[in-house]
């Protein structure tokens, strides 16, 4: 048996319940992700209210969640690893902390500003979508750029 | 290689569940346009496609796992039981013009989430690799 596959079908089960679970975050966040950037374009386009308010609910409902599930799960596994030490310096693992860390602080920017434009449109502002929709919508997209880099990340594991 | 092969196919593996996510946001009463109806059936089949041939090439890439072991036969089977279930569903929900919820009848709202169910055992058994 190769190493690789040696590590894949040798974890403990306690480990593989983390990964299963931090894929699984990681999977809802992605997919929340691109529900709300459909509904923000879809939003920029038409001024639609309902799209605005679908975009925020899919990133208070389902990315910051799912990206807490996402996270503390990660922790965890890499506990379990023994790789949280500050001897270890590994490329693959450095791409997940600055995607995630920098992710949170663009997540909660994207929500404030996008509560903040469904807020706006309920209050009867204009028809035309704000600048937090469009703002949003760009940090959504980078959001996902970032997302695709982790997923490269943590399956080519560079080092 | 199999760095590459699990990449493309982990990543498949997201666009199917980014697919569920807004699938499940039509049957929960969210809008329903015609270009996030469009989008998550482009994310379902191209993450469908790219699970089964990258899962496939992986196997067949990799001399400790043969294409008939136990958790790759399960793997098939919810592969397929997925798709069975996420037919009716495409077909039942329909975009509107104005992009108001409609309203989804108890078996579509079945069929979605024993599609959710088979996607979430599909995981399971990619994570756990029974038998290998």
């Amino acid at each position: 048996m190769s190493l690789i596959a040696e590590v894949v079908t040798t974890r403990p089960d306690g480990v593989k319940f983390w990964l299963f679970v931090h894929i699984l975050g990681g999977m809802a966040t992605v997919g929340a992700l691109t529900l709300c950037l459909i509904a923000l374009v879809g939003a920029w386009r038409s001024g639609s209210i309902s799209l605005t308010r679908l975009g925020y609910r899919a990133l208070l409902w389902g990315a910051v969640p799912s990206f807490i599930v996402l996270r503390v799960a990660a922790q965890i596994l890499l506990n379990k690893e023994g790789l949280d030490g500050d001897e270890v310096d590994l490329t693959w693992i450095n791409i997940g902390f600055t995607v995630t860390d920098f992710g949170l602080l663009f997540l909660i920017i994207t929500t404030v500003l996008t509560g903040l434009a469904v807020r706006k449109q309920t209050r009867g502002g204009p028809e035309a979508p704000s600048i937090g929709v469009r703002i949003s919508t760009g940090l959504v997209s980078l959001l996902l750029i970032g997302y695709l880099i982790a997923v490269w990340a943590m399956t080519v594991k560079p080092t | 290689m199999y760095h590459a092969l699990l990449f493309w196919h982990v990543l498949s593996a997201f666009f199917l569940g980014a697919a569920v996510v807004i699938f499940s946001s039509f049957v929960l009463g969210g809008p329903i346009t015609r270009p996030s109806k469009l989008v998550a059936e482009i994310l379902w089949g191209v993450g469908g496609v790219g699970t089964l041939v990258f899962g496939i090439w992986l196997a067949l890439n990799r001399p400790e796992y043969e294409i008939w072991d136990g958790w790759i036969i399960a793997a098939l089977v919810l592969w397929i039981l997925a798709n069975g279930a996420g037919a009716p569903v495409s077909r039942a929900l329909q975009p509107t013009s104005d992009g108001s919820p409609v309203a989804i009848d108890r078996r579509t709202q079945f069929a979605h989430w024993m599609r959710v169910l088979w996607v979430v055992l599909l995981l399971i058994d990619m994570v756990w690799k029974p038998g290998a």
